[in-house]
Parts: structure tokens; sequence; C-alpha cells
């Protein structure tokens, strides 16, 4: 009846029922089957719209659909959802070559937009092992991150901007300017369940002059995992790092044909890119560690198209394992790089002891794993009621008993919403999060850090200090007090760093985002933010995120926390993710183009004109110095001379331009986190939230 | 059972993972789980298994497969895509309209009259068919020579005897250079190719047999890449079947052509989908025509451009929008230096001659053995050229 209803008001997109479509919308890649009551394929914002709206007033549950190719049941519908394919929604709408940005629709496959935008030697850096299929929407969606992400960063360090529906229908563009809250960081990864994207903004990467990829053959597991953790822990970061145990190597290479050695334990694929300096002093000590780390095997891609075809074998590494069996279940997780060897150890162990096939390939750099458990769903009992095979658990038991702390777990998650309404639903973060309530700081009335008083340096009495500083891990725990130089003298004993300047403390930095000049790419906040402890207006403390290299999984808290000049919650602790020291930085000032440059660490108007940080390999610098005219060469501005040269701004924004439907949301999550305003109220009623 | 010829373990060889999906021309167009690979499969074991009936949904979904079978080498797990389908249009076709469609449009639409309509303007500009000579040309085809490397037989097929002879005269003339004998297969002798693929199983294996019956233990060398496919499905008992630009691409290093000077011209290479999925041997065009051209791919992956068999009379709304697809990726490597797109397949080259924008006057449709041949002969003419020169002085 709501479908007819709903058909009625649909011209030229009506609600599609039939019998045979709606058992292919039902389903994705993963294992877990849906039952759609219907399916709709808008073609424009407007269609979008109506068919929200008509969702929203009837109670319907829907759930968007790019590709269908996710491996957690993402686009699978339950409680009898409308499939909303978003596949005719498939135009570049606009690519802007010198600001290297780009609006896309959902629809558009993420290696096609690569391909559209070769000509300008750009790229959509996020490369999950599906590219070639799956859309920018799922992405969105998923944050998706892929072989490349362990140098470029996920998909929300590559997302400027969302265009969106709310189920109410309310169309908003979510970016990190027009809101006091990064709206868009919490809508990237929620899967789904803030509103459905009709067009995202998309940073586009310059292509790298020069790659490495060498392909290195290890007798074990154990040995390629120590490689890895040592080529991080030497301060080297390739752009890729991808391990292959034996089977599915040769799964992949009986249809690749790659050339990968079929005698060695384990299979490690390290990529390279930028400058020709950098990259062959770079791939020279991997190799070197690899060399002592007894590697059996390494071949190095001549050309382009062995470069390809050594990534076409990693990436349809899923796919090939049909030649094996015909179902399979991926366990998605992250674990301390130091700890890969152990839990694949422990994951062959429970293997072996329950008799099940598991397979590894994996984003060794990352520590992110995803033993692949095969089966075949036509024997007997392998499907005990459910639709995935009971033996799974014990593997995610394994992973999650080495404190794993970001798990995906592939299980049907009620992700169509309609029934808990959208004003509902953007509370679910603060309550979900609400689980450590043993931090040690618990106040009634905890003081904003971001306060009002432009004073960001002061901690308000927070404890300070390092609490965990892992070099190898590029991992730093620290408590909102201490102040960033403090941080910055901590790191650089051991040649890291973090790129933001060192003014204040932690948590002011984290409050206000204070990437000073710098972009907020994946080395600025809030991309550098992996865990935050907090404690919100009522006095509950909670954590979010999770305090590993990689962290996609669930809704992104700490991006809403990041910048929203404590007005949410007082953050008392966080992990962050640092980076090794670049062997050479330099400084300049002047006019001119810089078009020609090559990724630098900086471009931003200062006082004097513009100002250019070039950073890497001596040599690699000093050719690209040499193609800046009218530039002079600067010393590296202390943190405090920053503020002076670029004129940064520190005080919080006096007004806001919101749309209603932004200023709603704002308002709901203040009085969620914050509902007596106990924290920065003056800024909070400044800004109309309390 | 319904689809019970399909094979229960190359349905389950399928995990789903959609590496398919952008390669096949169906889904580009429409982005629909019901018109891709992935979908179809899973609706033939969901038919199969008796959890869905086969409904005009189904059948349409399963009908509008163009078998470009781009699929196959997209597969990682090497699904036998090929192998569920085949049937399974072979089924549905005893149970539709669709044999007689078949019929009436390919083997009734006799050349002749194809020939008369275009010629009286009766012809839709849309209708795949390429201009038709009203007299045929006799092949000419030099004398065998002892001294040459062996017989080959130049497979003449039928629509590509009837509307293409220009490219058999070619290939005759390249193989001749090549240095040797060709021999002709029978007039109007036909493999089977478009039968096959509009699921008319028991005339085409009569034919294939046929063809089989003729010609055992030859070289046959085929122009025409669907009929190539075809036959090179069905070899045993055929000494070999080779793509005609395959052969010349063997035999160039130990080859007598004298390449000469190359032309400035620039081809646009479009890959049937004939060579590139099924016989794998579409770089050897690129490698030939490398010699005596600038070569320049389409870059989209090797799409489809829905000609597929009588698809494009058949389908013919999906198939303009599928070629549409083509010719904007074609458009995107356009300039004014190009002056042909070759095609190594008689469809192809219809269905890309019929749906060519307006602004592409200046460009020639070939098959590539013909801008091989091109090539050679300019070499003839530039050489008697010379030779008359030195006669006047």
């Amino acid at each position: 009846m709501a479908r007819r209803r709903l058909s009625k008001k649909l011209e030229g997109s009506a609600i599609g029922i039939a019998r045979h479509e709606l058992h292919l919308v039902s389903r994705d890649a993963s294992n877990i089957e849906g039952n759609a009551s219907g399916w709709v394929k808008p073609a424009n914002v407007e269609e979008v719209v109506t068919i929200l709206r008509d969702c929203h007033a009837r109670r319907i549950p829907f759930v968007a659909r790019g590709a269908g190719t996710g491996l957690a049941g993402g686009a699978v519908p339950t409680m009898g959802s409308i499939v909303i394919s978003m596949m005719g929604m498939n135009r570049i709408r606009s690519v802007d070559a010198d600001g290297r940005f780009a609006w896309v629709e959902p629809g558009v496959l993420n290696a096609d937009l690569s391909r559209a935008v070769a000509r300008h030697g750009l790229h959509f850096a996020p490369d999950p092992s599906s590219q070639q299929s799956c859309t920018i929407g799922g992405n969105v969606a998923n944050n998706s991150g892929g072989p490349h992400c362990l140098s470029t960063g996920v998909t929300s360090a590559h997302v400027l901007a969302i265009e969106a529906v709310l189920s109410d229908g309310s169309v908003v563009t979510l970016d990190q300017e027009s809101s006091p809250f990064d709206l868009r960081g919490a809508f990237i990864g929620s899967e789904g369940m803030f509103g459905i994207a009709t067009a995202i903004k998309v940073r586009l990467t310059q292509n790298a002059p020069h790659h490495a990829t060498v392909v290195v053959g290890f007798p074990t597991i154990d040995g390629g995992a120590r490689a890895v953790s040592a080529i991080i822990a030497a301060g080297i970061v390739p752009s890729a790092l991808e391990m292959m145990d034996a089977p599915i190597t040769r799964a992949v290479e009986s249809y690749v044909h790659a050339g990968f050695p079929l005698d060695v334990g384990a299979l490690l694929i390290i990529e390279v890119d930028g400058l020709p300096h950098g990259v062959e002093a770079d791939i020279d000590s991997c190799l070197t560690i690899c060399r002592q780390h007894e590697a059996s095997y390494i071949r190095r891609a001549q050309t382009d198209a062995e470069r390809a075809i050594i990534w076409k074998g990693r990436k349809t590494a899923f796919g090939a394992i049909a030649r094996i069996k015909p179902n399979y279940y991926l366990h998605d997780t992250v674990v301390p790089r130091r700890r890969l060897a152990e839990v694949l150890g422990k994951i062959g162990h429970i293997a072996a002891a329950e008799n099940l096939q598991v397979m590894n390939v994996f984003h060794a750099g990352d520590g992110n794993l995803h033993p692949l458990l095969l089966f075949d769903r036509r024997e007997e009992g392998i499907m005990p009621g459910e639709c995935y095979p009971e033996s799974t658990v014990l593997v995610s038991r394994s992973v999650t008993s080495c404190r794993s702390c970001s798990t995906k777990p592939a299980l049907p998650r009620s992700r169509s919403f309609g029934e808990p309404s959208i004003l509902r639903v953007w509370r679910i973060p603060a309550r979900c999060c609400r689980l450590g309530r043993d931090v040690e700081i618990r106040s009634p009335r905890p003081r904003a850090l971001g306060c009002e008083d432009s004073d960001m340096t002061r901690s308000k009495g927070l404890s300070s200090g390092v609490l965990r500083f892992e070099p190898d891990e590029l991992i730093v725990t620290v408590r909102a007090g201490t102040t960033m130089e403090e941080l910055a003298s901590v790191l650089g004993s051991k040649r890291q760093r973090l790129r933001i300047p060192a003014i204040g403390t932690v948590g002011g930095a984290l409050a206000t985002r204070r990437n000073g000049p710098f972009p907020s790419d994946n080395f600025a906040l809030p991309n550098i933010v992996l865990k935050i402890h907090a404690v919100d207006g009522s006095g509950n403390a909670f954590v979010a995120g999770g305090g590993t290299v990689k962290n996609v999984s669930g809704f992104d808290l700490v991006k809403l926390l990041v910048g929203s000049w404590g007005t949410l919650a007082t953050i008392t602790e966080a992990t962050l993710r640092t980076e090794p020291i670049p062997g050479c930085s330099r400084w300049f000032v002047g006019a001119g183009d810089v078009g020609a440059l090559y990724r630098p660490a900086l471009v931003a108007p200062c006082r004097n004109g513009w100002c250019v940080n070039l950073e890497g390999h001596p040599d690699d610098v000093a050719q690209q110095a040499a193609l800046l005219e009218n530039y002079d060469e600067i010393a590296p501005p202390a943190a405090l001379e920053m503020i002076e040269l670029f004129s940064i701004a520190e005080s919080p924004p006096e007004r806001l331009e919101m749309t209603p439907a932004i200023f709603d949301i704002c308002r709901r999550l203040k009085s969620e986190f914050d509902p007596d305003n106990t924290l920065s109220p003056l800024l909070s009623a400044r800004w109309g939230l309390a | 059972m319904i689809f019970a010829a399909v094979d229960p373990d190359d349905l389950a060889s399928c995990v789903s993972c959609g590496l398919c999906l952008p390669h096949c021309p169906t889904y580009r167009i429409t982005g629909n789980d019901s018109q891709s690979p992935r979908g179809r499969i899973e609706l033939v074991a969901a038919v199969r298994g008796g959890e869905i009936p086969l409904d005009d949904g189904v059948r349409h979904s399963l009908n509008s497969c163009v078998q470009c079978m781009g699929c196959l080498p997209a597969c990682p797990s090497s699904v036998r895509y090929d192998r569920i389908i085949a049937p399974v249009i072979d089924e549905l076709a005893s149970t539709s309209a669709r044999k007689v469609m078949v019929k009436r449009f390919l083997f009734r639409a006799l050349t002749a009259i194809a020939a008369l309509a275009q010629r009286l303007h009766l012809m839709p500009r849309r209708f795949p068919i390429p201009p038709v000579a009203v007299r045929m040309r006799r092949l000419r085809v030099p004398a065998a020579s002892k001294n040459n490397r062996g017989e080959v037989i130049l497979f003449r097929g039928c629509v590509m005897d009837m509307w293409y002879r220009q490219v058999h005269q070619a290939t005759v003339d390249v193989l001749s250079r090549l240095g040797y004998n060709v021999r002709l297969s029978d007039p109007g002798m036909c493999c089977g190719a478009l039968h096959a693929h509009a699921g008319i199983a028991e005339p085409a294996s009569k034919l294939t047999a046929n063809v089989r019956k003729c010609h055992s233990g030859s070289i046959l060398i085929v122009n025409s890449a669907g009929c190539g496919a075809h036959l090179l499905r069905h070899a045993e008992g055929l000494g070999e079947v080779v793509d005609v630009m395959e052969f010349v691409s063997r035999h160039l290093d130990e080859s007598p052509l004298d390449l000469g000077s190359r032309s400035d011209d620039v081809v646009v290479v479009h890959d049937a989908c004939h060579l590139r999925n099924i016989q794998g041997s579409h770089l050897a065009t690129h490698r030939v025509l490398d010699l005596f051209y600038e070569v320049r791919s389409i870059p989209d992956d090797g799409l489809c451009c829905g000609a597929g068999g009588a698809y494009a009379i058949d389908h013919a709304a999906s198939a303009k929008h599928i070629v549409d697809r083509k010719n904007e990726a074609i458009q995107s490597v356009l300039d004014a230096q190009v002056r042909y797109i070759s095609s190594g397949n008689p469809g192809c080259s219809g269905q890309l001659q019929a749906h060519r924008p307006q602004t592409w006057n200046a460009l020639t449709i070939v098959h590539p053995i013909e801008l091989v041949a091109r090539a050679l002969g300019s070499e003839d003419r530039h050489q008697s050229h010379h030779q008359g020169d030195a006669d006047r002085s």
C-alpha cells in the first residue's frame, strides 16, 4: 500500500517490485541476505528528496545501494526496506584541476574517477580492492581504505564536502567550515545511517612521478610480519605494504600470472612512490631490512605493466577465493603492527584446531588483517541457522583477544532507519560511546578547553604528560593538558613529529582543530586523531575511536569533537598518529605559480605573498626548489612565528551561517552531549546552540 | 528442473565479489544488478533452485546479455559465465519468439534486398548493415606456388563474404605477400556462430560440424572475430583456427614484408569482444598496425560496442545506449590525425557504422587487415610510381 502511494509521487522512477530485481538487491558481496520490499533508482537530488520525504512520512525504512560490492552487508536491506540504488546518479559534475578537487555524484565508480582525471595528472587516492567496481558513495559510507591509504589516508582525508539528503528529505551541505561541528567527518563511515550523499566534493591527488614496486618473498609469515614492523620502525612509511600468505598467492597466481613465487611462506608487496631520490633511498632501506629478515625472493617491477599486474593480483585476491571454496567469511580488523605475527599465529592455531581453512591477505603496513574463512555453504551443517558459520566467531574471538581496538564484524546490523527517526539517529554517537567510566577525570562541571577568551594555551588544570609513545607503531597517547611543545620534544627524540604547529596544549589544538597553515589532509587534524577520552556536559566520561593506526569503523565521534571548541565535551586524553621527520624541510616565501611542484607539504598565502614548504629527500627538495621562481628561502618558522606569518585567527568564529537543517542537527548534538550548557557556555550561546 | 543443463559447480564458483560489474555493457548503461553477470548468475541459480519463478523479468534479464564475455577475463575466480549463459540462452530461445525473430531478420534479410533498400534509401540509417555492393567482385587469388611456405584456407563465411568482400581481398593479398598459398572455403559455408549466439543450438552445431568435416586438419584463417571465436570453441578436428591478425603477427619476424615508411595516419583500434575476451588475441592487431600507423586504444577497458550477434537488432534500444558510450570513449581519443577506426569483427563494424556521430565524417571504419594491405599496397604504388619515372627518363 505504502509502495503504491510512493510510486505515484515518482514520475519516471517508480518503485520497482519485480520479484527477480528484489531478489538481487537483497544481497551484496557479503554472505548476508535481506528482504527488500521495493527498489528505486533516482536520477537526481529532487527525486531522492521526494523518495525520502515519502519514506519519512510513511515510516518506510530504506537502504542506499551503490555497486553492492561491500563485504559487511552494508547494502543489504533488512526489515523490508526499500532499496535506493544510486547508480542512476553517476556523473562527474565538475573537475577543478588547479584547485585539485572534483564534485562527483555517488554512483561514479572509484576507478572511473581516477581515469577521468588522469589527463590532469591526478587521481582519487582511496583505492579499495574493489576499486574498479565500487562507487564513491559507497566509499564515503564505509570510509574505505585500500593498500595505498597507508601513506595517503582513508576516504575521510579525501572528502572535502558532502551534499546529502537527510531522512526527512532536507538537503544539506556538510563540510568543515559551515557548522561548528565536523558533520562531514561524522557522516563519512556512518554506513548510510545519517542520510544519502547525493554529491561529494573529493580531493584529487597528484600522480607520483616515480614508483618502486617490489615483490618480496619470505619463508614464513612470521618473518614477513617482523620485516613490516622493522620497516615502519625505521621511519619509512611506504605508500603500500601488503601481504599475502602462500595459499592465497597460489590462488591469485593462477588467475593473473604475475610471476609470484609459489614456494614462499608469505609474499610482501612494497610500493614506494614520490620523487626519484626519496623513492630509491626508501626502497633500498626497505630491501635491506627485508634481507635482514631472511627474505628469500626479491623482484622489482621493471615496467608499468608489470606493476599493474602485481596490483591486479593483490586486488583480485578476494574474488580468486572461489578457486578453492565457493564461499568465504571475511573478518576485517586492525591490530598493532608488532603483534601481527602473534595474531596470525593464533588464527592459524585456531583454524587448525577447528579444522577450518583460513587464508590471509592484508594491509600489513596498517596492521589491518583480513583473515578469510573458507567454506562451502552447500555442505551439511556449515550454516547453523545463521548466515555465517559459527566457527567464525572463534576466529573473531582470537583476534579480539589480542586487544585489537578496531574490529568491523561483518554481522548484519540494523542499518535501515525510518523506524527510529533521524532525530534519534543523530543522537546515537553520544549514547553508544559512553563506555569507559573509569577515566580519571570526573567533574560535574568541567571547564572547556576551547574557551571563548581566545587564550588557547592554558591547560585549565587538566593533567598533562605523554602516557605512551610507541614509535614503532607511529602512535602516541597523551593527556590533553600536555603542551604541544613537550609532545614535540618527546616525539623528536625518536625523529617523529606531528605536522601541526607546536602551540598551546594538545587539548586546545584538538578542540580548535589548530592546523595552523596546513590543510586538513592525512597528516593534520582531525585525521591524525585515532582515539579520544572525553567527558561530556553531564560528567560522563567516554571513549571514542580506537588506538590503532587505522580506524574506520563505527560512528566517527572523534571528528565531531575535534574542532568543536569544547562545546560538546572536554577532551582529556588523545591517541595521535605521528609521522617520521622527513630528511629535509625547506621554506620559501615569494609569489608565482607553484603548480609544477609535486605534493608540496604546504602552499599557503602568507603576509609576504605565498609560502611554500618542501619536504623529503634533500636532493628531491633541491630539485623542487629549483622550480620556484621569484621565491626566497626563509628559515623554518617557529610555531609562534607561524601565527604571525599566516595571520592565524586565534579566536572562534563570531557567527556561523548555518542552514536551518544544519543548525537543527548541531543544536540536537549540543543538547545530547551537554544538556545544561556547562561547556563553553558563552560560545555555545553566541552560536545559538544553547 | 529449469536450467538443468547448467553445471551447479559453475554456479557455485561465483563469490559475488562484483569485479565483473564494470566490464558488463548492460550493467554499465543501466546500473541494475539484474543486468549484470553477477546478477544473471544469481538469477539462474535462484530459478534453478526453485527460489524464484522463471517470469518475464528473469527472461528479459537473461536475454539482454550481449554475450560479449567481457566478464570472463575480469573474473578472478574464472567463473565460466560462458558455460552458464549458453545453455540458458538455448533453453530460453526454444520457448520464445526470439528464434523466429532471428530467422526473419538475419536469414531472410537477403543481401540483395539490403543492397536495393539502401540504394532506395529504404534502409533505416541505424540498421547495422554496411553499404552493400549490388554486384560482387570476384576474389582475386594468386596461383599457388611450390616455393611458398604452405597452404592456408581463408574461411569466407556468410556475412563477411556478402558484405565485406573487400576484407577478404585484403586478407588474400596480405597472406600471399607473407608467402602462403591461399585457398578459399566454399562460398556460403556458415560456421553457425550467429545461430549459437541466438540460442538456436541444433542448426548451429550442424553448421559447425559441416565446417569441421570439410576442413579437418587445415589451417583456417578467419577474419571475422565472431566466426573465429565460435570455430575456436569447437575446434577439435580442425587443424588450427586463427584470426588473420594473429596469424600475421606471428609471421612478422620471419616475413618478407618490406615495411617501408610509416604512415602519418592515426588508427583508433576497437577490440572486438570475440578477440579480447574469447580468443585473447586482440593485442596482435595493435602490434601489427603499430608497424605502419600510430595506434590508439580506446580508454574504456575494451567494453563491448553492443553489436553481439543479432543483439543490435534484437535489443535495439540497449544496443544504441551501449554504442553511444563506446562512441564517447572513442571521441576522447580523436583528433585531426585520426583517419581510421579499425574493427576486426563485421558485427562491430556494422554497429559502429550505423551509430557513428555526424562529426566523424573524415573517419573510415575498416578491418585492420585492410589497413595492412593498404600500407603494403601503397608501397606497391610507390614502387610502380618510381618505375614509371624510370621509364620516362
